[in-house]
């Protein structure tokens, strides 16, 4: 049985490209001389060859921010986030890098249980909240399998008492990582790249403005017409810009 | 022991079933029902007052309503109702019942004019008043013949004609929408008025009042009609219509107290102490002003600003702003003023195109209304304190305002100058501490970003999802089918170890080969028996573990019955059971046989048991 979890473990992409780790590393180095131009061209550089980590956009953002681009620094401390969702210095250097946005969302606190809510989904990573599903749903089939097959009373003991708590954790975790993954397909996030962008009541560039957003804001993207991206805040406001203007996380 | 209580209550039963018994009696033998109208005077000069009274005495008077007032051709208008009164009276038994209303007519138009009869319904009956001819002049010098005949005894009824009465004085009769129509109250007196108040305020539907601010009217001498009066201006108002058409501004009721010397013709040193008010007597008088027709004109259609809101009079607009050079963060004060004559109390506010860098709070507004000098002037202050949050040049648009002037009968737009904000980077860079911050945020004002990471566990493929690949398919599926593997597994153990005959069925191929391969361990002459013995048990055995028979005893006979039974092929049991008789045979009565003999044999019992784990 742990030999089969092994293989197919094996069979996990874990991509450890050479090149890319050797941008990595380069880019580090930059980032110690303190060349933060460099350091942010070898970390492109890196992602380029189609591989990421959460060290690499945590070190991306850093780069970007002492270079004073805080859009592009909050893009890359975002998809650390998602990645990672609870290291603690991409949770730090996102809160710094927010002082910097123009804007101030103010969004009323919410009822606290949908405050608990957010907080279990966004506990774990998708991939992370996948895994653990998968290993209760392992854990449970095994568990009875056990049951089924082994006749010797201390296994059947031990199996009966653990098998409904596996369950229950099973669907525990399976119902939150259906959640997540119909929250990864439904929702597009974007951050706000440029200077200032006027968002408009309708997609055309003659619209009239609504309001404004600045650098580094996230925005929400919820639909798309030709060059322009309807986006909503958390607050509710809703608008839409050029969807050059903004990248998805 | 009765309450007192209730020993009232059984008095009060007993006198209304008493009382109503009265009424009963008497209502029915009461005098027809009898409609009359009379008026206080006859002739009358305009202006003047009216008293008109409806009687209605006789049976059903008390419960008629008031009577409908007929048409009055435009003559006289209607001041207000004095009400009415009813009197009961019981002679010898007989009641009768009289109601009067009383009602206040201003004579409007000169003329003669029959006041029609006033008509009531009763029971299906209709009864008829008679009619009454007034006299309206033009002067006051009709109704005062007694006057002329002796000034001295002037009875005071006869003086409140036209030495005392309110008029309504309007500025202009024709008006804009939202235009104020300024409405003097001016009291005229030739009597000594003691006091005076206001007892019904005129009744301005239709209209935005807006009062003057008067102390104690002054009082001054004015001409009339070639008669001296003291006047004076007891109430001003100024009424915005809010609505065009046609509008009444109602009339305004003035109680007064009226000074009544006692007149006596001595020359009398002391008549001159006595007619001292301190001792005359007074009398009380209401007085009504005419009600003012006031013709109300919408507004022109043609050219009005889109920004027009209604506004009318003659304003001012001013807007300025307090720096034009500020830094990010650092509020600033844009004040607009609107002053000038006209209803200042629905000035809106400006329509103000803020840019959206801006951070804006609701704008603070003050008003002043003055209301002296015969206008309603002031003006409305609106402050809009901004913080600019990115720096850039900001521009204010013109602000804009349109009024509508009555006197040149057109709109007019004003608009502000376009004002422009330098805001330049405050001087934290980037950060401000500012009422936008949470107190979590302030504590990491001002701190650095924590440190790179200088290695990475593993690079994965951007956008690699772990849901989606194949792995995770596999480690779905995988469980799965084991899971279903092993229940199949069980029930196969449970079958074995429950159900005898099928264990033996399924063992049957397995242990007639066994035994075949034994025999044919001694496939040779010198071994012929053990070989025929092996085969027999290896026939025999399969066919009881088969059939679930005693391996032990079983003979030929029962085997072929138990195979015809489970409808096996004829000659399939014919050979089976020969093999079974030819190894039995050589066993127990051993013939010489060749070793080709013997494998022949055994290949025939192999292909046999084969054919019967087929067929079965």
């Amino acid at each position: 049985m742990a030999a089969i979890l092994y293989i197919f473990l094996l069979l996990v992409p874990s991509g450890n490209d050479t090149q890319a780790l050797m941008y990595f590393q380069k880019g580090t180095d930059a980032y110690q001389k303190a060349d933060y131009r460099q350091a942010i061209e070898q970390y492109e550089l890196a992602m380029q060859q189609g591989y990421a980590s959460v060290a690499l956009y945590y070190n991306l953002g850093n780069s970007y921010f002492k270079t004073n681009q805080i859009g592009r620094c909050i893009l890359n401390y975002e998809r650390a986030r998602t990645l990672a969702p609870r290291d603690p210095d991409v949770q730090f250097n996102l809160q710094i890098a927010q002082l910097f946005v123009v804007d101030k969302i103010v969004v009323p606190a919410p009822f606290f249980l949908f405050k608990v809510w957010s907080d279990v989904k966004s506990y774990l990573s998708s991939n992370q909240i996948g895994v653990t599903a998968l290993l209760f749903y392992i854990l449970t089939i095994g568990v009875i399998i056990a049951r089924i097959l082994i006749r010797k009373s201390s296994v059947q003991a031990f199996a009966r008492y653990a098998t409904s708590p596996l369950l229950i954790l099973f669907i525990i975790s399976a119902f939150l990582f259906v959640v997540r993954v119909n929250d990864d397909l439904s929702t597009k996030e974007a951050v706000v790249l440029v200077d200032k962008v006027a968002v408009t009541s309708s997609p055309a560039q003659d619209a009239t403005e609504v309001f404004a957003l600045h650098e580094g804001v996230k925005v929400r993207v919820t639909d798309s017409s030709g060059a322009f991206s309807r986006i909503a805040l958390p607050d509710g406001k809703v608008g839409w810009l050029l969807t050059s203007t903004i990248e998805v996380l | 022991m009765m309450k007192p209580t209730e020993n009232i209550k059984r008095l009060l039963r007993f006198r209304a079933i008493l009382f109503s018994a009265i009424i009963w009696t008497t209502i029915s033998s009461a005098q027809p029902l009898t409609v009359s109208m009379s008026v206080d005077k006859t002739s009358l000069a305009l202006n003047q007052q009216l008293v008109l009274t409806i009687d209605l005495s006789g049976e059903g008077a008390n419960s008629i309503a008031a009577p409908e007032l007929p048409d009055m051709g435009g003559y006289l208008a209607l001041l207000g109702s004095g009400g009415s009164s009813q009197s009961i009276q019981i002679i010898n038994g007989r009641m009768s019942v009289q109601k009067s209303h009383t009602y206040y007519f201003m004579a409007v138009k000169e003329g003669t004019f029959q006041i029609p009869p006033i008509k009531v319904n009763y029971k299906g009956n209709s009864y008829e008043s008679n009619s009454v001819t007034i006299n309206i002049t033009k002067t006051a010098a009709a109704p005062a013949p007694s006057r002329q005949q002796s000034p001295q005894s002037v009875s005071p009824e006869a003086g409140m004609g036209d030495d005392l009465f309110v008029r309504a004085i309007v500025n202009k009769r024709r008006v804009y929408q939202n235009e104020p129509v300024i409405v003097i109250y001016r009291i005229y007196t030739q009597v000594n008025v003691s006091s005076y108040g206001i007892s019904k305020l005129p009744e301005t539907s239709g209209f935005w009042a807006e009062d003057f601010d008067q102390g104690q009217p002054p009082t001054r001498d004015e001409i009339l009609n070639g008669k001296k009066y003291v006047v004076a201006d007891i109430k001003r108002v100024a009424l915005f219509p809010t609505s065009p058409g046609n509008k009444t501004i109602g009339p305004l009721g003035i109680d007064c107290e009226v000074r009544v010397q006692s007149h006596r013709r001595t020359n009398d040193i002391f008549d001159s102490f006595f007619d001292d008010p301190f001792f005359s007597r007074t009398m009380k008088k209401s007085i009504f002003s005419k009600p003012v027709e006031v013709e109300v004109l919408p507004f022109p259609s043609e050219g009005r600003p889109a920004s027009f809101s209604g506004v009318v009079g003659d304003f001012k607009l001013d807007a300025n702003i307090d720096k034009l050079d500020v830094k990010t963060n650092e509020a600033v004060t844009l004040k607009i003023r609107i002053s000038g004559t006209g209803n200042i109390k629905i000035l809106p506010q400006p329509q103000v195109s803020i840019p959206s860098d801006f951070q804006q709070y609701e704008p603070k507004v003050t008003e002043s209304i003055s209301r002296q000098g015969g206008v309603i002037s002031g003006s409305k202050t609106f402050e809009y304190v901004l913080v600019p949050r990115f720096p850039d040049e900001q521009k204010i648009r013109p602000i804009e305002f349109s009024y509508f002037d009555p006197q040149a009968g057109r709109y007019r737009t004003l608009f502000s100058p376009e004002m422009i904000i330098r805001v330049t980077k405050g001087a934290e860079d980037f950060v401000s501490v500012g009422p936008g911050l949470s107190k979590e945020e302030v504590r990491l004002v001002g701190q650095d970003i924590r440190f790179i990471k200088l290695t990475t566990p593993s690079l994965r493929s951007i956008g690699y999802r772990f849901y989606t690949s194949f792995a995770f398919v596999a480690l779905a599926v995988f469980p799965a089918l084991l899971l279903i593997g092993s229940i199949a597994y069980r029930n196969h153990l449970e079958k074995l170890s429950g159900n005898v005959a099928y264990a033996r069925s399924r063992r049957a191929n397995r242990m007639a080969m066994r035994r075949l391969s034994k025999a044919k361990g001694f496939l040779d002459e010198k071994t012929q028996k053990q070989f025929y013995a092996e085969a027999s048990h290896a026939l025999i055995g399969f066919a009881a573990d088969k059939l679930n028979l005693p391996a032990a005893g079983v003979i030929a006979t029962e085997i072929e019955e138990q195979f015809k039974h489970h409808n096996l092929d004829e000659s399939l049991i014919m050979q089976y059971i020969q093999l079974m008789q030819v190894c039995d045979y050589q066993r127990f009565a051993p013939a010489t046989v060749s070793k080709q003999d013997m494998e022949n044999l055994y290949q025939q019992a192999n292909e046999a048991i084969v054919k019967l784990e087929k067929a079965f």
